[in-house]
């Protein structure tokens, strides 16, 4: 018996193994669909353990890049630089948000009613890792729960959105970069408002899709979150419309943008504090805001 | 026992190091550390220590990546059969068979991600220049092969003695499993 126990284990093991991943993997594909799963202790362990080696790698490769332009006496540049590009995003934000205001309504009172909803504050946040997979775009953040970053919430630069954080640790979290091919984000046409849905490829340009009827959709537009959907605010820069595919017998268009980030220059992103109304109601009112090691998918 | 751990200890550090390199470096010229521990793993523990390890260092993988979650260990279980299969054939252990191998084994893995994404997610769009990263990458895993290898046999031994694989060329009919 137990001779045989020995010579099955292993096969038994791999078995197990594979229906476990095969478990997950239904799992996170419910996730998907909008679904809460939460990811095992464990694994979150490893992301926040991985966080210290990813600023010791980063450490030398910031002294060497930075290095002389410290050395000429501008010691506190690079802090000062960090802490004024996050205002300049926060102005950005608000500067989109009361153009989109005033032109949908021209009403200065709702534009001061949606500064009040819509503002958050924005926390810092150096980029520590990438992701591993060739496929899927993420980033690893070394900001977590204990700076009040928490899955769901918006992450911005400067130059417009970034994605969303996916899952977090005491000190580190993860982004779904706006490029994955999981993301998803109900978007607006500045000039003209048409309405549609941008979604990543897992390449470096995005998709834009939408309906006909309400499509004035031109080369150089730009592309805005429309609010739509409660995970990102409204007025946030997606990118500018580079082509656009129109085939007359589709009810359905598409464009491709060029997304506003450079996402592979990214060295600091900012995590918006506020999560959308959708991932509140996702997340909130079952005690998540203090242990918030879950994992959320593209809305 | 040990060395497996002291193995899976510094095959994490791997993971953390790829992951921040690739935030600094052009992914073409980060090798897959993600892909070689395992596949040293596979290769210098015995099958049931290696099989967990493998399966570790894909969860490892998965919470580092936006992938569906499991898709890099289950890849990392395929991988510790196949890596175990062709040691029963070949001295994967001297550094051209296994640099070989592991271009190989890259390739397969970014093909079995791709028909992996395909199923779960209903569909896979890739451009040529992602297909060319990825080739571009399988060239510096294979480069790194050897490498990682000799500090996967120098840090398993820290743990304890490793079983010497040799004899597993001779034995062409041992099961894989």
């Amino acid at each position: 018996m137990g001779d045989f126990f020995r010579r099955i284990r292993l096969p038994l093991a791999f078995a197990a193994l594979v229906l476990l991943t095969t478990f997950f993997m239904i799992g996170d594909q419910r996730a998907a669909r909008g679904e809460r799963v939460d990811a095992p202790w464990p694994l979150s362990a490893l992301l926040e353990a991985a966080a210290p080696i990813q600023r010791a790698v980063r450490w030398p490769i910031e002294r060497v890049r930075g290095g002389w332009a410290e050395y000429v006496a501008l010691v506190d540049v690079g802090r000062r630089n960090d802490a004024l590009r996050g205002q300049l995003a926060a102005l950005e934000e608000e500067n989109l948000q009361l153009r989109e205001a005033l032109v949908e309504s021209g009403n200065l009172r709702r534009v001061a009613a949606m500064r009040r909803e819509f503002e958050s504050e924005l926390m810092p946040a150096r980029v520590i890792g990438q992701d591993v997979s060739p496929y899927f775009r993420s980033l690893l953040l070394d900001r977590g729960r204990d700076d009040r970053v928490l899955s769901g919430m918006p992450v911005v630069c400067d130059h417009g959105l970034v994605g969303l954080v996916t899952a977090t640790t005491p000190n580190a979290s993860r982004a779904m970069l706006l490029v994955d091919r999981r993301a998803a984000v109900d978007a607006v046409i500045e000039r003209s408002r048409a309405l549609g849905i941008v979604r990543g490829a897992g390449t470096d340009s995005l998709e834009f899709a939408f309906l006909v009827r309400d499509a004035d959709v031109r080369v150089g537009d730009a592309v805005l979150t429309s609010g739509i959907g409660g995970v990102y605010p409204k007025g946030l820069r997606i990118g500018k419309v580079v082509s656009v595919q129109a085939n007359k017998a589709d009810l359905v268009h598409t464009a491709q943008i060029a997304p506003a980030v450079d996402f592979g220059q990214l060295e600091t992103a900012f995590v918006s504090l506020a999560r959308g109304p959708s991932m509140r109601l996702l997340y909130e009112g079952d005690g998540d805001a203090q242990s918030d090691t879950s994992e959320v998918a593209a809305p | 026992m040990r060395e497996a751990l002291v193995l899976l200890l510094a095959g994490s550090g791997a993971l953390a190091l790829e992951s921040a390199l690739l935030a600094h470096a052009p992914a073409a010229l980060v090798p897959s550390f993600a892909l070689l521990f395992p596949m040293a793993a596979a290769l210098l523990l015995g099958p049931f220590a290696g099989l967990w390890v493998c399966a570790a260092l894909g969860f490892g993988a998965d919470m580092l990546s936006s992938a569906l979650f499991g898709q890099h260990a289950l890849l990392r279980l395929v991988e510790f059969v196949a890596v175990r299969a062709i040691a029963g054939q070949f001295d994967l252990v001297r550094p051209v068979p296994f640099a070989l191998f592991a271009f190989g084994l890259a390739l397969a893995d970014a093909a079995a991600s791709a028909a992996l994404i395909q199923f779960f997610l209903g569909s896979f769009e890739t451009d040529l220049r992602s297909l060319g990263g990825v080739a571009l990458r399988a060239v510096a895993t294979a480069v790194a092969a050897p490498l990682v290898l000799a500090l996967a046999r120098r840090v398993a031994s820290l743990g304890g003695e490793l079983d010497p694989r040799r004899e597993m060329r001779l034995e062409t009919k041992r099961p894989v499993l």
